[in-house]
């Protein structure tokens, strides 16, 4: 019972068009993290601005610098888990969306609540082997450095920024279902990272498939906004401001539209590739339950 | 039917990995294009006028002979040269392309029955056969793009340099916005040109078309199923990024090794303070040889993967695509 990636992608679009609500943990999670950051940057600049005000001059003392940085340190950490909780709700949302055909802003509390402990002790796990690997990669160039070897060092140097560049790209693509596994197959961190990698070893030519259609999505939209930027801009100086105008619209609906349905795509395509049921079996007093039905959707023109 | 595209990449990149000849076609192109491209060096330097090179007495003559010998005459032989130079080398790439996709296609019909694998299978004169027969169509279908490209740009970008001119630079403040809309309306038509007649060079060869009935065809094809050539063309034109990511791998390998054989001094400041130039252009002496070096093994290796992966990979991908999907095999 496996879709096609095809299949896949119209049935998720289908899904989003009949729950727009998808998107709003993506805009709320947007606008959180937006107004972190902003009072990170009011908090950082009045830290500064007091101590730059101490009589004897500008100076940074230690206890200052030790704020700044806990601050800073505490606000990735607020952004990492704020998101943790909104990707675990939508893609929880996106669950029940492909299961029953309707999902409510309830989902979202529920999973997030629920599931964003997970995702984000596997985001923070993530980041650990990442630095491990970088330490374990600057370690041999440090010491040829520090032992005087400089070419040895400039070459290990080299060597160790492509083996990075390189196991930057595998996980950024082997990691992708690890979220999805989290939530949807309901796993701790180190469960849902281990399955994840399963997921993708097992069905490697779906998941670069689907990530190359939402790179073609995002770049063909790219293109089109080029041009209605581009169109505006021929006004001079108005169309400029115009384009700002643009630009936010774009950014919003990239949100509020690409994202939630890309994300069901990938809940789609997790929950059928693991036989997590797509649909809940019709009660007798539920009778007309919105099924999607994958069957009927290969019945499109494949031929002239 | 229930795989769709991705059964066709699946079993694409196995007839790939069963038939590694195909890259055969593409690596007599690049062959036969570069002994073309050393001929017009060749004859090019042979039509200049020689007392430029060879007149060293006297740097004034030598240009005032050159400004008398760069003569209209001269001008229209050098641009008639390479006219000629380019329609020749996409005559031989038509004809290289041509037999590529034949031979993808007499591979994909082995590969789905076992038993023709063993009656005719012979790379060479399938490359001949089916380049010969189709190539002029293919060459046609080539030239045809590609005055429409030529036509586009100069409406997009000739139309505002001409308005510009006429109104005597009035147009000054709209100019660079007209521009900026040329290019973005190019890029968007280059695309939506690659999109309707991807198929078009597949339908020429393999269902044995004129280049008209082939352009029908392809434009058909994509109004029928936008979205399947839109995600096989987004999933065949990533891959191929991923796969070009290979070269910037091989480049800083091949980068590492050779920084082991620079003489690097302990100290590089110790040079410039002592003003010990000898030394100091040695190492940069030593330190271009490594980055020519460098540069040399990423051209070959892009050369290399362009040649025996990625256009054998895409012919038999686009091939595939097109006698499941259109002719429905």
């Amino acid at each position: 019972m496996t879709e096609s990636i095809e299949d896949i992608i119209k049935a998720g679009y289908r899904t989003w068009r009949d729950n727009i609500i998808l998107g709003i943990p993506f805009l709320l999670s947007g606008i959180i993290n937006v107004v972190i950051i902003v009072a990170l940057v009011f908090f950082l600049i009045f830290v500064v601005g007091y101590s730059a005000m101490s009589p004897n001059g500008f100076n940074m003392s230690t206890p200052m610098l030790l704020v700044m940085g806990l601050a800073t340190t505490a606000a990735i950490f607020l952004m990492l888990l704020v998101g943790s909780f909104f990707e675990a709700g939508a893609i929880g949302m996106a669950k029940k969306a492909i299961r029953t055909g309707s999902t409510s802003f309830n989902d979202m509390l529920a999973y997030g609540g629920k599931k964003f402990l997970s995702l984000f002790f596997a985001s923070i796990l993530i980041s650990l082997i990442v630095f491990f690997v970088i330490v374990l990669l600057l370690i041999p160039v440090v010491a040829a450095f520090i032992s005087g070897l400089i070419n040895v060092g400039l070459s290990l140097s080299v060597l160790s920024l492509a083996l990075l560049m390189l196991f930057d790209t595998a996980l950024s693509i082997i990691l992708i279902p690890v979220s999805y596994t989290i939530i949807v197959s309901d796993l701790g961190a180190i469960e849902g990272i281990r399955r994840g990698c399963r997921f993708f070893m097992k069905n490697k030519l779906s998941v670069l498939f689907l990530l190359f259609v939402t790179k073609g999505v995002m770049w063909a939209c790219g293109l089109i906004i080029n041009l209605i930027t581009s169109l505006i801009g021929v006004i001079p100086i108005i169309g400029a401001v115009i384009n700002w105008g643009v630009y936010l619209l774009y950014a919003i609906s990239i949100v509020m539209v690409l994202v939630p349905v890309f994300t069901v795509w990938w809940t789609r395509l997790y929950m059928d590739r693991t036989d997590t049921k797509l649909w809940e079996e019709p009660i007798e007093s539920y009778p007309r339950a919105p099924v999607p039905e994958p069957e009927t959707l290969t019945q499109e023109s494949f031929y002239i | 039917m229930a795989e769709g595209l991705e059964d066709i990449l699946r079993k694409g990149f196995y007839v790939w990995k069963g038939n590694l000849s195909i890259a055969l076609p593409f690596l007599l192109n690049k062959i036969v294009s570069f002994i073309l491209i050393i001929g017009l060096v060749v004859s090019l330097f042979s039509l200049l006028p020689i007392p430029l090179i060879s007149d060293l007495h006297g740097v004034k003559e030598s240009l005032r002979n050159a400004s008398e010998l760069i003569a209209p005459a001269s001008i229209v032989i050098i641009l008639l040269v390479f006219t000629v130079f380019l329609f020749l080398m996409m005559l031989i790439s038509s004809f290289f392309e041509a037999g590529a996709i034949g031979m993808a296609k007499k591979a994909i019909e082995a590969a789905a029955s076992p038993i023709s694998r063993v009656v005719t299978y012979s790379p060479f004169t399938d490359m001949m056969d089916y380049g010969s027969r189709r190539f002029f169509d293919l060459f046609l279908f080539r030239l045809i793009i590609s005055a429409a490209v030529l036509i586009l740009v100069c409406l997009l970008f000739g139309a505002p340099i001409l308005i510009n001119i006429a109104l005597s630079e009035r147009f000054e403040m709209f100019f660079r916005g007209f521009i900026n809309l040329g290019a973005s309306l190019l890029s968007l038509s280059m695309v939506a040109l690659t999109l309707f007649f991807v198929v078009t060079p597949y339908a020429i060869v393999i269902g044995d078309l004129g280049v008209i009935d082939g352009l029908r065809r392809g434009y058909k094809f994509f109004m029928g199923n936008k979205f399947l050539v839109f995600i096989f063309w987004f999933f065949v034109r990533y891959a191929v990024e991923l796969i070009s990511y290979a070269v910037t791998f091989i480049g800083m390998l091949s980068l590492s090794v050779a920084l082991l054989f620079v003489h690097m001094p302990a100290d590089i400041l110790y040079l410039l303070r002592f003003n010990d130039y000898s030394s100091l252009m040695t190492l940069l002496a030593e330190l271009s040889v490594v980055f020519i070096a460098t540069i040399l093994v990423a051209v070959l290796a892009s050369l290399a993967i362009s040649i025996f992966i990625i256009s054998p990979l895409t012919t038999v991908w686009w091939s595939m695509f097109y006698m499941k999907l259109v002719e429905g095999k």
